[in-house]
This record gives structure tokens, C-alpha cells and sequence, in this order.
């Protein structure tokens, strides 16, 4: 596989965490390493009409971890090469080299990668490469009630479920190369749309 | 596992994953489980109070000191005052059939019995109110039938959130792409929501009867209900169908009308009470109405408010004028059980109780605080009079004491009284807020630590197995040894174990599922040799419920008194409580609402969903589930503004009964004018006697419902302010 | 506000600048023809006190680090970290430093550093301000990614460089002519209102930006508060300056307290304006 690569389902997914936690239990993260980590987006607002409440509101999820870059921003600025890509595209912290300068996650644009202050060393999804190795989804994947994750090659994945729609808040794909197919909410784009749990994402 | 400790959880990763036989897929809190499996708070050992009831002061005894505490104190109750006063609650927590309050239920009634109860706290309206509509409570189709309907209305109804049966969720989701328009009608957007809905409906809590009728004014006015289907199939629709001898009572079309009470349920009229925009509500009629075929489902939230019994009835009247009842795509609503037999409570054989008094599950304070004076107006049933009170009271995967009970405040101070409550035992994997009151305290192991078995809850074709892959760790045990201990000491263990240990007893009952529901089942032995964890039967033909009724209502009557869907109801005309209990479902102002005069002093109305990282309370201590979803009281901008809330502050929230702090998160995900506090966090008593855990139980009230004699832990009103101010 | 950890890098960023500095400084005056003594010993020795200073914030920087036993490794990616350059800088400019110092405790050596050497570290000292710089221009943070970074860095160096200087000359370590001695003073005196009006300018580009997620709030509280301050107190440096260089005759007695008090505040306000860089931090997406 050329670039393996994440698809995930904007408009079905509910925010319900399986998926963070289910990653959090496979890598045994602690309280505050977040390695998939759910953004939850809401904006519009309320206006009363006679007796009426009437409303713009809206919410839609991005769950997200690293999304494996086609140019890693994360590795370009690491001075310790701790971090690379394999042949498969997948990007890979090599802990025994890192030295925890922090530089990488100053400059994922995606917060993907974590420094552990337990460890010392920045961590982050792996893709589960061990589950991948053995023709396994990764387990955020298949965790999902929704069914909102996949994984697979990127070109296939697009093929199967569509172009991806990089919304608020995701930075312009450009930077990175993200690989990541994302099918957005209906309703992304929305006026005054704000991230607003960031207390359990920061 | 690894060296005694469970590396990582997997759910079902059967190959595979259909509509017919979808994988069951852990929620969070399943995936979470290791975290509450391993916790360093777990009960390691049996504990004796020391200090005083509530204190959570304990002293370490052996299990043979601790069987031998039961034992006397059953005896000695017994002997003082009769099986009666036995009392085992209402409790949830253990989804194995060897586990929680089944083995407890079983030695009491080796026993001699013990005070019984009825109803829940889950489904304590909906239940009765569905059978007084339909005569059963197995109106729904199997889920894959979603898969057939055009329109599908989530009222008050969060399945991404509480499930409701695994794969709910999903189910909804491919009914979507078959291009089901969905609508949600809650007074927060809820994940589901979010996840599945193409529009979302803010409803004042409490007043969805109001919405309701204005629909079915719509309907009735313009001439879009299923006027075939009303005629052949319902009763009491109109004049033209009342009951014999009921001629002269209001029928739910005159009540519509307006013909007796002079007010007309219009648009306009529910409006004012709903907040829902006139022409909304209109045009959800019409939708509603015009589809196909078209579920309108109803959540539990709103059922346990304070006439929950009409909000179900109401419901189950718009299926039918629609309708929706006997047709693939279609539903009846209500309970909603699945037709042709679902899962079984129970199956464990915790024998006959012989004691036959039963009371409402929720009522359980009122008999220890006044039991004989409970008549049937109390909703006592099996016997005219309770001889005393509860005098011992075991509670088994039980927080229903003090947590998740209501009116917390007054709660504790009944159970604290130990005149009125002579001995407490708990048994349970955590000092919980209930526990904290006991006299005894018993830890249960987990069901990682035991051997167990189930086949689902409400929905579903499936036996999950629950085999030991830990020992038990310190001195913990199982439910089943607990009470097997117990009944050494009763003198009654022969009797009692039948010679089994939990392996055997699951074999036992695998033979029993196998005769009962799934001829096609593997024993015990084939599970173990294929290493399966989940037997499941696909389902290729949803089962459809009242489909014969629907093609033949007169060989295929309900089970009511008149054989048809009565929407005029018999059961309640009975109650003769026309004004809490009516026949016609009928809007009624809560007890406590934004509309009465008290609405002034106490200005919001809070509920207290079912919240995505616990099981009510259990998975409250778990770091990771409230990392992923603090505890807080949502609170929208608009309410937030008009108190100088910011968001993330503290903020202490109040009512006559009680109060409690806790951080806010402003957002615009919920009505104005309401509030949200997760229901299940610990209860926490601070300095000051406010509550710092969040429990929304602080707030609620033990007022229970008319008909149904239920909890209405829904129906709050309290005012909010910034913690800091005040102090 | 600022993350945790990066305080350490406040004081690695300042006082490596500060170094350079002063060696820049030295360099300047050795150029323009006043020797530099190499006798001095501890921090009146001007090389040994930037040698100190490189090392003292070497040392800081390791408590950033969450793992320094790997610090080694950290130039391995020198093709396209400019972190690893950093590092290289860094040890480069040491190395010069070094060298310097012990070209003047050769025996039969003269007792001023050679105009080369001098030349030669701050031209190690010049690329490692740059590389510093480098460092934070990172293309997903905006609020470092621009030219107000260099600039920052480059007045911080200079700014404390020349006020150590004013010091040595108003403590004897070494005296600076007459003019010399004006125009460093006028210099700093520009410098600090040039670096002034690029915090402003710098904090209207930052407050017009939309800094996303969790990232800060540029307009009020904490970091309008800071920059007035910080602003207030290069102004006062100036004032002193100003005062120092109407002094008619230069008595290095009456300059001293005044002196004091300035380069006091230019340090003052150097870790205030790196607080307000490292604060200034948000990322583009999430
Ligand atoms: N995550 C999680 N899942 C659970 C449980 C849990 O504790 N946590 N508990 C399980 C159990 S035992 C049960 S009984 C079920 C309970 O399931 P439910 O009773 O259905 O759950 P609730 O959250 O109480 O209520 C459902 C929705 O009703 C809304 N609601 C409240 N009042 C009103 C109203 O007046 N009108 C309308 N239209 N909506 C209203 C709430 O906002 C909420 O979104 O969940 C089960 N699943
Ligand atoms: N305000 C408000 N209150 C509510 C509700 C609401 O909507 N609003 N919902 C109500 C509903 S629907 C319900 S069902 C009740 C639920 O209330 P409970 O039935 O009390 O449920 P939990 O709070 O989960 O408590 C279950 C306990 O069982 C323990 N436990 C788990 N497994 C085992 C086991 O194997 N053995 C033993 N011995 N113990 C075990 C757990 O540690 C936990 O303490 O809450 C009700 N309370
Ligand atoms: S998401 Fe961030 S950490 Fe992951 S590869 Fe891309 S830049 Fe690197
Ligand atoms: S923290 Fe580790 S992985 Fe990240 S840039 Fe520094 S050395 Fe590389
Ligand atoms: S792929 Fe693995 S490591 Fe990455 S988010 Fe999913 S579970 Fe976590
Ligand atoms: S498990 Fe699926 S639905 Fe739940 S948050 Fe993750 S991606 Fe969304
Ligand atoms: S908590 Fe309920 S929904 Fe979640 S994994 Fe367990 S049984 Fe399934
Ligand atoms: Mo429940």
C-alpha cells in the first residue's frame, strides 16, 4: 500500500468516544494524552419569536488523530529524525530518539502529536502499524459504532466514499498533505462555527 | 490478559459486519471498562461500620463474621416484624443473569420471601401506559425494519448516547441512506441529533402532549389521518366510536376540538406552551402524516416526568391515526418491545416470592418511612395493608438509595433514622454514595471475575457469554457466592445451589435459552471449543408487530378491553382521576413548570439525561470517561447572559430541595430557558451543604407520578447563579 | 498565556542573545580600534562573561528538554531542521568563544583579544541569532512566522550587548573615547525605541488574526498589559540614557546609577518582550 491514510464520516459521526477511549485502552495513554481526540464544532444562536424559540443552531464532530501527512510537517522540523515515514506512509515516532524538545507538536497543524510528561518523549497514533502489520484495521476503527472510521489506501478511499471536505477548524490541507478523507457534516459552514469542548481536547 | 491483568479490551470482531447480523460494538464505557476494573477505589473486603450512617467510616471483617451478619439480621427481622419487611431494591447495575439482585431474590424466597416490587425506574409510565393503549408491551418491529420507513421522528429519544439495545445507532444510520428523513424533537441537541437527524426540534420539556395534540389537530382538520385505519382498528377515536356505556365521555376528537373544554389544540395554542414555532409544528403533521410509512420513536426521558403516562399515550394515538401500526417501515410506539419476543429479564430461577405484597419500585422510601399506611392509593398491591415498614434493606448492584433515587437530601435523611431502617446492607464494586450509608458492606467481584451469561437488552437476537478470565481479586466473590455463603449460614445451601457453581449454572441456562428462545444455541462446551463470546441469530425478515391485527382486527383483537387500540382508555377511565389520569391523552401542566406562579422563584427547568460516559452512576470514578465527558451543567447563552454566567465557570444551581455545584459550558445545543445535569454523578455533600459531585438528584423531587406510580426525576425547576457570588 | 517549559526557553533565547551581544559589541569596538583587555577575571571580563552566559543558557535549554539524555542526537537532522542548526550554532559559536578566551591566556600573548578572533565569534554569535530565529518561523504558527521574530532577537542581542558595554566603560573594566561612548549610548537609545515601535506594530498584526481554537487573546488582558509595561520600561531606559548623555563632563561616578538602572531595565523588559513572544503562540488548525 502506497499511502495509508484514515476515512472519516463528518456527517455520521456523534461524538460518542468510543473511539478515543478505544485507542487510549490499546496504548494505555494516561489522563491527558489524547491520541485520538474528538473536536466538537457548534455555532448559530437563538432568537424568541413571539412565544416561539426559533434557531440557527448547529453541531457536527471531527475525530481526529494524526493523519499520517504526505509532507510531515512534524518530521521536517524534528532535529532528531525520531520521527519518519514508512514505506507505507505511515509516520512513525521512534521514542528511543526523541528528546522531548516539542518542536514537532508546535508544528502539527493537526495537535497530533502529545508530549508525555511520564515518558519524557512525544507520542502519537501510530495507525496502530502493529494491527496493520497483521492486515488488521486499526482499533479506533473498528471500534466504531457508527461506523464513521476507515482505513485503506488513500486513492481507494476517495474512490469509495468521496472527496474530502478539510472544514473549520482543519487547516488548509495544502500545509501538510493530510491523509485523510474527510466527508463533511451537513452542517459545516455554518456562521460563528467554534470549537467548543476544548477543555477535553486541549 | 497478562499476569492477572486485562491488557486490552476487545469487543465482537466476528467477520462480518451486516444489517442482519451487525457486530456488537462497545460504547465507550465498555472500552473504558479496564480502567474500572483495575481501579485502586475497588471493595477488597467485607466492612462493618464504625461511625455514623453516612459517614463512610468502616472497619475490615472476615467474610465468615459478615455471612454471619446477614444471616442474624434476616432471622432476627423476620422473627421481629415478617418477610415483609424484607426489602431488596431496585438495582441495575449487573446485565448477567448470575449477577446483581437475581441471586439475592432467589435466597430471600428460599427465605420466606421478601417485600416485592413492580415497574422501574427506567420504564415506570411507558410500560403501563403502552398496554393501556395497545394491551401489550411488544409493539415494536425488529430494528432492521427501520431500514423500510420513509420518515423517522427520534422524540425525545438519544439512542446515540444511551443505545437502547447496541446497534441502534446503526441501524439508524442505513436508514438514512435509504433516505429516511429524520427529525429530532428534544429539548437538546443531542449527539444523536447531531449524528442523525436532518432537522432538529428544541421542545420545552414537559409540554410534548401539547405538540402532539396540536399535530393531531392538524391531521384531524385537514383531513390526513388514516381514517381507514381509525375506524377498523381504534377505539374512542371519536363520537362515532366510543365504548359502550362511555358514550357521553369526551372523546380524544372532542378533546382536540376543543368541544368540551373550549379550547381547540391548534398550532398557535402549543406554541405558547412548546416553544415550538406554529408552522413547525404544523408541518411536522403534515410530513408526518404523508410518509409512507414513518416511526415515530419515543425516548424514556420524558416518561419519567410528571405525566409521563399521557406523553406515551399520546405518541402511540399518532402511530395509530398515521397509521404506522402493523406495517413494515411503520411503528406503534410505546415501550416498544420487540414483537415475536425479545430478550428475557430473567431467566435465573429466583423462584417463587412468597410474599405477594408488591409496591412501586420508586416507592421504596414511603414503605420505610410510613409503610403501613401504604394502601393501593400508594400503589400497593398483593395486599390491603404492609403489617410494618422496611426494616432490612439489601441492596445488590444497587446506587438507587441514595444517588440515583430522588431528593437526595431527604433521602439520606430517611435512610440515616435507624429506627425506621434497622439494618443496610450493600453489596457493590465501589464505596458508592449509597454505600457510604451501609451498615454492611459486601464487595462484589466484576464480571471479568466470574462466569455469567445474557441475551441483550430490550433488543436483539443474541446470547452474550460471560466467561471468568480472572480470579476474583482480594476477598471479593461473585453475586451467586455471596448469597450461596449466605445460605450456608441459613441452613438452606442444598436448596440453594442445586449442587451448582456459576459454570455450571450457566451451562444450565444456556439449556434453558436454548429451549426457550434459541433452538440453535451451542452448549457450553461448543462455546468454549470455538472460543465464542457471542451466539447471534440474523435477522433477514424484521418481524412486524400487530401485523395480523392491522390485516384483521376482528380475529385478531388486542388484548384490551374493548380488542382494539384504545385510545380511549378503559384501564384509566377506571381510575376514575379524570384529572391527572384522563382516558384521552390530554396535555397537563406539570406540577412544577415555568408556567406556575413557583416557575417565578425557580425560573429553570432542568433534566437530567443519561449521560455517553456512565451507566448512570457506575463509571462515575473512571478517569478516562470524565476526561472524555466532564461533568457539567449545560446552560444556554442566552440564560447564561441574562446571570453574568462565563463559560467553564462555576456555577451552583438550586431549588427548596437542595443544591450543587459545578462547572458550566455555555452552549447553544439546548433550549433557552432549560438546563442540563447529566443524571449518575456521585453525590458528594460539600461544607456548605451544597452537593460539589453534581448529582442532579440534589434537585429532584420523590413525587411520583398518577397512573403509573413512577418517578418523574425529570421534572425540575431550579434557579442558577455563579457559585463564587453568593458565598 | 505561556505553556509550560517555556520559560526555560525565555532564558536560553535571552541570555544566548545577550552573549552574542556582547560579543558583537566587542567585535565593533576592536574594529573601530579600541583594544579589548583580556585581563579581567570572572564577569569584568567581558569574553568570560558571554562564555558564562552561552552556558548558563545551554544549561536552561536542557530543562526544556523532556528526555536530554538523547540531546546528542539532536543534530542529526540537520538537512532540514533548522533546530539541529540551532544546536550546531550553538556549539560553533561556544567553540569560537573558547578559542578566544584561551588565545589570551597563552603565555607571552598580548592582554587584548585579537580583532579577529572577536570578528570570528560574532559572526558564529550573528548565525546563531539567525538560526534562533529560524527555529520559530514555523509556516503553521503566524504569530512567529514573520520578519518581527529576527528583528526581536537581533535588537534583544544588541540592546543588552551595548548596555553591558556602558557598563564595563562606566566601571573601568575598559574606558570607551568620548564619542565612542556617546554614539553606543545614542545607538542603544534608537534601538530600544526601534524595537518599542516593532512591538506594537507586531501586536497590531497579531491582534487582527483570527488565532483559532484555544489560542490567545491579543487585545486585553494579559498581553496588551505586558506590552505596556515592557514598553514603559524601554522608555524609562531611554530617559536614563538621555540623562547619561548630558552629563557635562562624563563623570563615571554620577553615569553609574543611571547606568545601572538602565541596563537593569533593558533586561527587564528583553525577558518581558520573549514572554510575549512564547505566549504570542498559536498554530493554525487545531
Ligand atoms: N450512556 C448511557 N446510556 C444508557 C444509560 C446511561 O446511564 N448512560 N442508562 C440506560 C438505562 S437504564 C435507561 S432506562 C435508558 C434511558 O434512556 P432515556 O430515558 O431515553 O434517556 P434520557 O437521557 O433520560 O432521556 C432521553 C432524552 O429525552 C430528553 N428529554 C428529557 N425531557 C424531555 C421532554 O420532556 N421532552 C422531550 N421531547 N425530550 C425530553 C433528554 O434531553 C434526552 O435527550 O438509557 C440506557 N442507556
Ligand atoms: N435524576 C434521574 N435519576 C435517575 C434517572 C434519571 O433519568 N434521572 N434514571 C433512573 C434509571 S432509568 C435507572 S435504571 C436508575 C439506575 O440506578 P442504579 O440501578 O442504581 O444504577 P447505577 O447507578 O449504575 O448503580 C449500579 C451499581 O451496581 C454496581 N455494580 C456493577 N456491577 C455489579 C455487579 O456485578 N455486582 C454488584 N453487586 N454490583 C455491581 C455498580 O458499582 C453501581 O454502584 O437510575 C434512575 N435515576
Ligand atoms: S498530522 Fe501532524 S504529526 Fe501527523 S504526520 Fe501530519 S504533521 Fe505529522
Ligand atoms: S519532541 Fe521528539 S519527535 Fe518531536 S521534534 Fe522533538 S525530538 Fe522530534
Ligand atoms: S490508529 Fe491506533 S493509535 Fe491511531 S488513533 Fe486509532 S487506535 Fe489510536
Ligand atoms: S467512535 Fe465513531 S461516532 Fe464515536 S466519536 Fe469516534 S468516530 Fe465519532
Ligand atoms: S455500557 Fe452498555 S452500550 Fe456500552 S459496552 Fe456496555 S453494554 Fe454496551
Ligand atoms: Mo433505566
Amino acid at each position: 500500500m502506497s499511502r495509508s491514510a484514515f476515512f472519516f464520516d463528518s456527517a455520521a459521526c456523534s461524538g460518542c468516544k468510543a473511539c478515543q477511549v478505544a485507542c487510549k485502552d490499546k496504548n494505555d495513554l494516561p489522563v491527558g494524552q489524547l491520541w485520538r481526540r474528538i473536536y466538537e464544532v457548534s455555532g448559530g444562536g437563538w432568537k424568541k419569536q413571539g412565544d416561539a424559540w426559533t434557531h440557527d443552531v448547529f453541531a457536527y464532530n471531527l475525530s481526529l488523530s494524526c493523519n499520517h501527512c504526505e509532507d510531515p510537517i512534524c518530521a521536517t522540523h524534528c532535529p532528531t529524525k525520531a520521527i519518519y515515514k514508512r514505506a507505507d506512509g505511515i509516520v512513525l515516532i521512534d521514542r528511543d530518539a526523541c528528546i522531548g524538545c516539542k518542536y514537532c507538536a508546535w508544528a502539527c497543524p493537526y495537535g497530533a502529536p502529545q508530549f508525555n510528561p511520564h515518558s519524557g518523549v512525544m507520542g502519537k497514533c501510530d495507525l496502530c502499524a502493529d494491527y496493520v502489520d497483521e492486515g488488521r484495521n486499526p482499533g479506533c476503527v473498528d471500534a466504531c459504532p457508527m461506523r464513521a472510521l476507515d482505513f485503506g489506501d488513500y486513492d481507494e478511499l476517495v474512490e469509495k466514499h468521496g472527496e474530502s471536505g478539510h472544514v473549520y477548524p482543519l487547516p488548509d490541507p495544502s500545509i501538510t498533505g493530510p491523509s485523510i478523507v474527510i466527508r463533511a457534516h451537513a452542517n459545516a459552514g455554518g456562521d460563528e462555527a467554534r470549537v467548543s469542548n476544548i477543555e477535553e481536547v486541549a | 490478559v497478562r499476569d492477572g491483568m486485562i491488557r486490552r479490551i476487545e469487543t465482537d470482531d466476528r467477520p462480518g459486519d451486516t444489517v442482519a447480523d451487525p457486530q456488537l460494538r462497545a460504547c465507550m464505557r465498555g472500552r473504558s471498562y479496564r480502567h474500572r476494573q483495575d481501579h485502586p477505589d475497588r471493595l477488597k473486603y467485607p466492612m462493618k461500620r464504625t461511625g455514623e450512617r453516612g459517614a463512610g467510616e468502616f472497619r475490615r471483617i472476615s467474610w465468615d463474621e459478615a455471612t454471619d451478619l446477614v444471616a442474624q439480621h434476616l432471622v432476627r427481622v423476620r422473627e421481629q416484624y415478617g418477610n415483609t419487611s424484607l426489602y431488596i431494591p431496585y438495582g441495575t447495575g449487573s446485565y448477567n443473569q448470575l449477577g446483581g439482585k437475581w441471586p439475592a431474590d432467589r435466597l430471600l424466597n428460599l427465605f420466606g420471601g421478601a417485600l416485592g416490587y413492580y415497574n422501574s425506574y427506567s420504564w415506570a409510565c411507558i410500560t403501563p401506559a403502552t398496554i393501556s393503549v395497545y394491551g401489550t408491551d411488544e409493539t415494536g418491529n425488529q430494528r432492521q425494519d427501520w431500514l423500510n420507513s420513509k420518515y423517522i421522528i427520534m422524540w425525545g429519544w438519544n439512542p446515540s448516547e444511551m443505545r437502547d439495545g447496541t446497534n441502534s445507532e446503526y441501524f439508524l444510520k442505513e436508514a438514512r441512506k435509504k433516505g429516511a428523513r429524520v427529525v429530532c424533537i428534544d429539548p437538546r441537541m443531542t449527539l444523536s441529533a447531531v449524528a442523525h437527524a436532518d432537522e432538529w426540534i428544541a421542545i420545552r420539556p414537559g409540554t410534548d402532549v401539547a405538540m402532539m395534540s396540536a399535530m393531531a389537530y392538524v391531521m384531524i382538520t385537514e383531513g390526513l389521518y388514516d381514517r381507514d385505519f381509525v375506524q377498523r382498528c381504534c377505539s374512542g377515536f371519536d363520537a362515532s366510536q366510543m365504548p359502550a356505556g362511555r358514550e357521553d365521555e369526551e372523546s380524544y376528537s372532542d378533546y382536540i376540538l376543543g368541544a368540551r373544554d373550549g379550547q381547540p389544540k391548534t398550532p398557535e395554542w402549543a406554541e405558547r406552551i412548546t416553544a415550538v414555532p406554529r408552522d413547525v409544528i404544523a408541518r411536522i403533521a403534515r410530513e408526518y402524516a404523508a410518509a409512507d410509512a414513518a416511526v415515530l420513536y419515543q425516548g424514556y426521558g420524558m416518561q419519567r416526568r410528571a405525566y409521563g403516562e399521557q406523553v406515551v399515550r399520546a405518541g402511540c394515538v399518532l402511530a395509530a391515526m398515521t397509521g404506522n401500526v402493523g406495517k413494515p417501515g411503520g411503528w406503534a410506539s410505546g415501550i416498544a418491545l420487540q414483537a415475536g419476543g425479545g430478550p428475557f429479564w430473567n431467566i435465573f430461577p429466583v423462584l417463587e416470592n412468597p410474599v405477594k405484597a408488591q409496591i412501586p419500585s420508586f416507592l421504596w422510601t414511603e414503605a420505610v418511612l410510613r409503610g403501613p399506611e401504604l394502601t393501593a392509593q400508594q400503589g400497593l398491591v398483593g395486599a390491603e395493608r404492609l403489617p410494618h415498614g422496611i426494616k432490612l434493606l439489601w441492596a445488590v448492584a444497587s446506587n438507587c438509595i441514595v444517588n440515583q433515587h430522588a431528593n437526595i437530601n431527604r433521602t439520606v435523611g430517611i435512610v440515616r433514622d435507624e429506627s425506621l431502617l434497622e439494618f443496610f446492607i450493600v453489596q457493590d464494586q465501589f464505596l458508592t454514595p449509597t454505600a457510604r450509608f451501609a451498615d454492611l458492606v459486601l464487595p462484589a467481584c466484576t464480571q471479568f471475575e466470574t462466569w455469567g451469561v445474557e441475551d441483550g437488552w430490550k433488543y436483539g437476537e443474541e446470547v452474550l457469554l460471560q466467561p471468568q478470565i480472572l480470579d476474583p481479586p482480594w476477598e471479593t466473590k461473585s453475586d451467586y457466592a455471596i448469597c450461596a455463603a449466605v445460605a450456608e449460614k441459613l441452613g438452606i445451601a442444598q436448596e440453594y445451589t442445586e449442587g451448582r457453581d456459576e459454570k455450571q449454572w450457566v451451562s444450565a441456562l444456556l439449556d434453558e435459552y436454548r429451549e426457550r428462545r434459541f433452538p440453535e444455541l451451542p452448549t457450553l462446551e461448543e462455546f468454549e471449543d470455538k472460543n465464542l463470546g457471542v451466539y447471534s441469530r440474523p435477522v433477514e425478515e424484521p418481524q412486524v408487530a400487530f401485523r395480523e391485527f392491522r390485516e384483521d382486527p376482528e380475529n385478531h383483537p388486542l388484548d384490551t378491553p374493548s380488542g382494539k387500540i384504545e385510545v380511549f382508555s378503559e384501564l384509566l377511565f377506571a381510575r376514575n382521576q379524570p384529572g391527572e389520569v384522563p382516558p384521552v391523552p390530554k396535555y397537563i401542566e406539570e406540577w412544577e413548570s415555568p408556567f406556575e406562579a413557583g416557575g417565578k422563584k425557580y425560573p429553570l427547568q432542568v433534566i437530567g439525561p443519561h449521560f455517553m460516559p456512565r451507566v448512570h452512576s457506575t463509571f462515575a470514578n473512571v478517569d478516562w470517561n470524565r476526561e472524555a465527558f466532564p461533568q457539567r451543567v449545560f446552560i444556554n447563552p442566552v440564560d447564561a447572559e441574562a446571570r453574568g454566567l462565563r463559560n467553564g465557570e462555576k456555577v451552583r444551581v438550586f431549588n427548596d430541595r437542595g443544591s450543587l455545584i459545578l462547572p458550566c459550558r455555555i452552549t447553544p445545543r439546548i433550549l433557552p430557558g432549560v438546563i442540563s445535569i447529566p443524571q449518575g454523578a456521585w453525590w458528594q455533600p460539600g461544607d456548605e451543604g451544597d452537593d460539589i459531585g453534581g448529582a442532579v438528584n440534589t434537585l429532584t423531587s420523590e413525587r411520583w407520578t398518577p397512573y403509573a406510580f413512577g418517578n418523574a426525576q425529570h421534572t425540575i425547576m431550579a434557579e442558577a447563579e455563579p457559585a463564587e457570588r453568593q458565598k | 498565556m505561556m505553556r509550560r517549559g517555556d520559560g526555560s526557553l525565555v532564558f536560553f533565547t535571552v541570555l544566548s542573545q545577550w552573549s552574542v551581544g556582547i560579543v558583537v559589541c566587542l567585535a565593533g569596538i576592536a574594529v573601530s580600534g579600541s583594544p579589548v583587555p583580556n585581563t579581567g577575571s570572572g564577569p569584568a571580563n567581558p569574553v568570560l562573561l558571554a562564555l558564562l552566559l552561552v552556558v548558563a543558557a545551554t544549561t536552561a535549554s536542557f530543562l526544556h528538554l523532556g528526555n536530554p539524555l538523547n540531546a546528542p542526537r539532536a543534530m542529526r537532522n540537520i538537512v532540514t531542521s533548522w533546530l539541529s542548526r540551532e544546536i550546531f550554532a550553538i556549539g560553533l559559536f561556544t567553540v569560537c568563544l573558547l578559542t578566544t578566551l584561551v588565545s589570551g591566556r597563552m603565555p607571552g600573548g598580548s592582554d587584548t583579544y585579537p580583532g579577529y578572533l572577536l570578528i570570528a565569534c560574532s559572526l558564529a554569535g550573528l548565525f546563531l541569532v539567525w538560526a534562533m530565529a529560524r527555529v520559530y518561523r514555523i509556516p503553521t504558527v503566524p504569530s512567529w512566522d514573520s520578519g518581527f521574530t529576527l528583528l526581536g532577537f537581533l535588537s534583544t542581542s544588541l540592546c543588552l550587548g551595548l548596555a553591558t558595554l556602558l557598563l564595563f566603560d562606566a566601571t573601568g573594566v575598559f574606558s570607551l573615547v568620548g564619542g565612542m561612548r556617546t554614539s553606543l549610548a545614542a545607538l542603544l537609545v534608537a534601538v530600544l525605541l526601534l524595537e518599542t515601535g516593532a512591538g506594537f506594530v507586531n501586536h497590531y498584526r497579531l491582534a487582527r488574526m483570527d488565532t483559532g481554537m484555544a489560542g490567545p487573546r491579543f487585545s486585553s488582558g494579559f498581553f496588551s498589559t505586558l506590552l505596556r509595561v515592557r514598553s514603559a520600561m524601554a522608555l524609562v531606559a531611554c530617559l536614563a540614557l538621555l540623562f547619561v548623555l548630558r552629563l557635562e563632563p562624563f563623570s563615571a561616578g554620577a553615569a553609574l546609577p543611571w547606568l545601572l538602572l538602565a541596563a537593569a531595565l533593558v533586561l527587564a523588559q528583553a525577558f518581558a518582550g520573549r514572554v510575549l513572544f512564547f505566549a504570542s503562540y498559536f498554530r493554525l488548525g487545531l
